[in-house]
């Protein structure tokens, strides 16, 4: 609507006095004893529950906040908006609810804050469902085992640590690594390959200049239509960065009970960690390592719980979740990393050191894992993941002895060759993710030795040249082959011709 | 000594009240332990306890607030309802002239309290329908 | 040397030798004795040089053979290659051409992808700049209701306050007892 509609605007206005109640109820009501660094301390309120949300009624409005501590003569209440207009002595009310937010499709394409409302200037968010922050993780039987590919798009994660739907996978590096471009490269490709899964990104203490750029590069890139943004800055009160995760794998939630995927990714639970510590120690809890309260292992064991494959009978949805850690000197053996790297499904590891090398993505090949592994590839990627993974570990082995040149029998100097073919192979340019056929027919060109007259510095050429004439002469055969099913004979055949002759244009 | 809570001693000082000792010696003894404990300034608190725990046992007291004085049989009106609310066997009220309220009134008893005063329906109006 | 002059002595004495010869003006003794000495001749030759000779002509023949051969299977060789080089020179051609083509490919791929982003950029912002109007439209929209609102219960208040007796106060506080719970 470009119109500025008077009629309309009054009879907003008409209907807002029209539906407010001049009449109220004895009502049980608490007093804010004193406030400050974001808590409430509430007199009163006997019947308040644990995560029930309380209203204080300011002059200027109402501000909301949420029961964490209930103590004998008093609640300790964190609150969700600024704690500026709150003084001491205002009325405290019971909403009458734990934290909910809105839930369901109409937040697809939305950048959102904790409490679900819109924070991309556009028109407020009007659901029908709300769902529960705070929820119990699917039962035991209510689940089945991961076995659809969650397609990244990156070929060293699709065909060495396959990610699966209902999978938790967590990227784990230091800071400026590639751990949130890997997380965005995976939800690009879930639009350029139309998986129809659902991507929601939880943004939690990042700048909001990163957020406005990420936004932008998934517009452009045709994928903002499927994906949610929920998303708090440094500037916001620990207690949203608290509730973000929670709030976003609500909304999340909502997909997979209908039915549906959808991958979440939480940027970065470093950031929601040290949100919680400060958000316990205002609340006079006892600190424990590292000043962490007692229950941080469960801050996150209860989050990514959540993230599940269900069964059949409930609608064979599935929430796949990609926690994103910030390690510091490559320390994984710290408090965070450790605990997280227990409740996942797996890690990447990302290196700082393959990173200046040139190596991107930063992959470590020895220390990343996946806990699924073959149960989520497609036929297709697995009938080439095992010459890729093997010319690589044999390269590793042998890696210290490249510098020996010509020292080295043939056999060795031909396995290193392999290894810096391969690992030349599996660099990709950042928003490029691979489709299937792409990946199996470039893993083929060089494990089957097709590209063994190629040198390293030129595979990338001859793998670009090389996909372009498969998909310009054997557009069928690459059809069937992204499908995912097993390369035929023919599929092979078509593959390995059109690999020897890109391989003469490129030869040393 | 382990520090006694607001509510353990509310809770005993309105049994003691309830069960008929003399009010001035329940009275001296509270005095005695918040000046031997140090916890004078939690006074106003605990007596805001004692009114909830003696509410419950049938004894509330409030306070009326509304703009204009009020009349006897507004008042009447009032402790009707809360007995009626409350299930209370005493009610006791005091009133209170607050011209701020423009009009209606405020009942505030331990624990609850019942607001339909001219100047929070207007706050709601001002502030519940207000577009984010 | 006396056979020698004996031979003169009886060449000397023409008719004591036959009449046949001497009709013929054949000498006969000298006759006899050109026939032995090309014997000997021919002996000589026959024993030294003629072998050596004909050895001398069978190499020359031999090696001129062998040249001869060499130099035929050199032209065949050489026709061999030839027809090889054609060969790989074709086959370059033709992949030559297959590289060009690919790059062609590869470059018109790159053109009409660089196009389709443009269009695409160009509908974003168009797109952008729409969405940002309405955006603005709504928050003047907003900030008119809110505004009012405001100034709704200013009014109102102030009425209120002046028109408010106590028996309208009092039949509001019996009002609001009734109906609340």
């Amino acid at each position: 609507m470009t119109e500025i509609s008077i009629t309309e605007l009054s009879n907003d206005l008409r209907n807002a006095i029209a539906k407010l109640e001049t009449t109220g109820n004895l009502d049980e009501v608490g007093v804010v004893l004193r406030v400050g660094d974001g808590v409430a301390w509430v007199r009163g309120l006997r019947n308040a529950g644990f995560n029930e949300v309380l209203q204080i009624e300011t002059g200027e409005g109402i501000v909301e906040a949420f029961a964490l501590n209930l103590m004998e003569d008093e609640i300790g209440a964190v609150l969700l908006g600024e704690d500026s207009k709150v003084k001491a002595g205002q009325t405290v009310r019971l909403k009458g609810s734990v934290l909910s937010v809105p839930i369901g499709p109409e937040l697809l394409g939305r950048v959102v804050d904790p409490l679900g409302r819109a924070i991309d200037g556009g028109p407020a968010i009007k659901t029908k469902q709300q769902g529960l922050v705070e929820r119990e993780a699917i039962g035991v039987m209510g689940r089945k085992s991961v076995h659809e590919p969650l397609m990244t798009g990156i070929s060293a994660i699709d065909v060495m640590f396959p990610i699966g739907r209902g999978q938790r996978e967590l990227i784990i590096g230091d800071r400026q690594t590639g751990k949130t471009a890997l997380a965005i490269d995976t939800m690009i490709n879930q639009g350029k390959q139309n998986t129809g899964v659902v991507n929601v990104y939880v943004a939690i203490g990042q700048k909001r200049s990163k957020i406005a750029r990420l936004v932008e590069r998934l517009k452009q890139e045709g994928v903002m239509d499927q994906t949610i943004i929920v998303a708090t800055s440094p500037a916001d009160p620990a207690s949203l960065l608290y509730l973000a995760p929670y709030a976003a794998t609500a909304m999340g939630e909502y997909f997979r009970d209908n039915s549906q995927h959808a991958l979440m990714i939480y940027d970065d639970l470093t950031k929601h960690a040290v949100a919680y510590r400060q958000m316990s120690l205002l609340l006079r809890r006892p600190p424990g390592r590292e000043a962490y309260p007692g229950d941080v292992f469960y801050l996150h064991s209860r989050l990514l719980e959540r993230s599940a494959k269900l069964s059949d009978d409930l609608g064979a949805g599935s929430l796949t979740a990609l926690p994103i850690i910030e390690t510091q000197a490559g320390d994984i053996s710290a408090y965070i990393p450790t605990n997280v790297i227990s409740i996942t499904d797996g890690q990447i590891f990302l290196e700082t050191d393959l990173f200046y090398q040139g190596i991107r993505p930063a992959i470590s090949a020895g220390l990343s894992v996946s806990r699924v592994g073959g149960a989520a590839q497609s036929g297709a990627i697995k009938s080439v993941s095992g010459g890729l993974k093997l010319g690589l570990s044999q390269f590793r082995e042998l890696a210290s002895f490249a510098q020996f040149g010509s020292d080295l029998d043939e056999a060795t100097k031909s396995q290193i060759e392999r290894g810096q073919r391969l690992t030349e192979l599996l660099k990709q340019h950042q928003y490029l993710p691979m489709s299937v056929w792409q990946q199996v027919a470039s893993i083929l060109a060089v494990t089957k030795g097709y590209f063994d007259t190629v040198p390293a510095a030129k595979i990338k050429a001859a793998q670009a040249s090389m996909l372009t004439r498969l998909w310009a002469d054997h557009k069928k055969d690459m059809t069937e082959l992204d499908k995912g099913a097993k390369p035929t004979e023919e599929i092979l055949k078509s593959i390995e011709l059109t690999a020897l002759s890109t391989a003469k244009g490129f030869e040393g | 000594m382990t520090r006694l809570s607001r509510r353990a001693i509310a809770t005993y000082v309105a049994q003691q009240l309830t069960t008929g000792t003399d009010s001035k010696k329940v009275v001296l003894q509270l005095a005695a332990y918040l000046v031997d404990t140090r916890r004078t300034k939690e006074l106003s608190l605990i007596i805001r306890d004692i009114q909830f725990y003696l509410s419950e046992a049938g004894s509330v007291s409030g306070v009326i607030t509304t703009a204009t004085t009020l009349t006897a049989e507004t008042k009447k009106a009032v402790e009707k309802y809360i007995k009626q609310q409350t299930g209370a066997t005493t009610v006791a009220l005091d009133s209170f002239i607050d011209p701020s309220v423009i009009g209606g009134v405020k009942v505030s008893i331990p624990g609850r309290e019942l607001d339909a005063t001219v100047s929070r329906n207007l706050t709601i109006l001002k502030t519940r329908f207000k577009k984010a | 040397m006396s056979f020698i002059s004996y031979f003169a002595e009886t060449a000397a004495t023409p008719e004591a030798s036959g009449s046949l010869f001497s009709a013929l003006g054949i000498d006969l003794q000298l006759l006899i004795f050109q026939i032995v000495a090309f014997l000997i001749l021919v002996f000589l030759l026959g024993k030294f040089v003629y072998p050596w000779l004909m050895k001398q002509v069978d190499e020359r023949q031999t090696a001129i053979e062998a040249a001869a051969k060499a130099a035929i299977e050199a032209q065949a060789m050489a026709s061999e290659s030839q027809e090889q080089i054609s060969e790989l020179l074709t086959e370059a051609r033709t992949q030559a051409a297959e590289i060009v083509d690919t790059a062609k490919l590869e470059a018109s791929q790159m053109v009409s992808a660089s196009e389709e982003r443009a269009r695409s950029t160009a509908e974003k912002i168009t797109a952008d700049a729409q969405a940002n109007i309405e955006k603005s439209i709504e928050t003047a929209k907003r900030e008119l209701h809110n505004e009012t609102l405001e100034l709704i219960t200013l009014a109102t208040e102030k009425v209120i306050h002046t028109k408010l007796d106590k028996k309208a106060d009092a039949a509001l506080i019996a009002s609001a007892l009734k109906d609340a719970k």
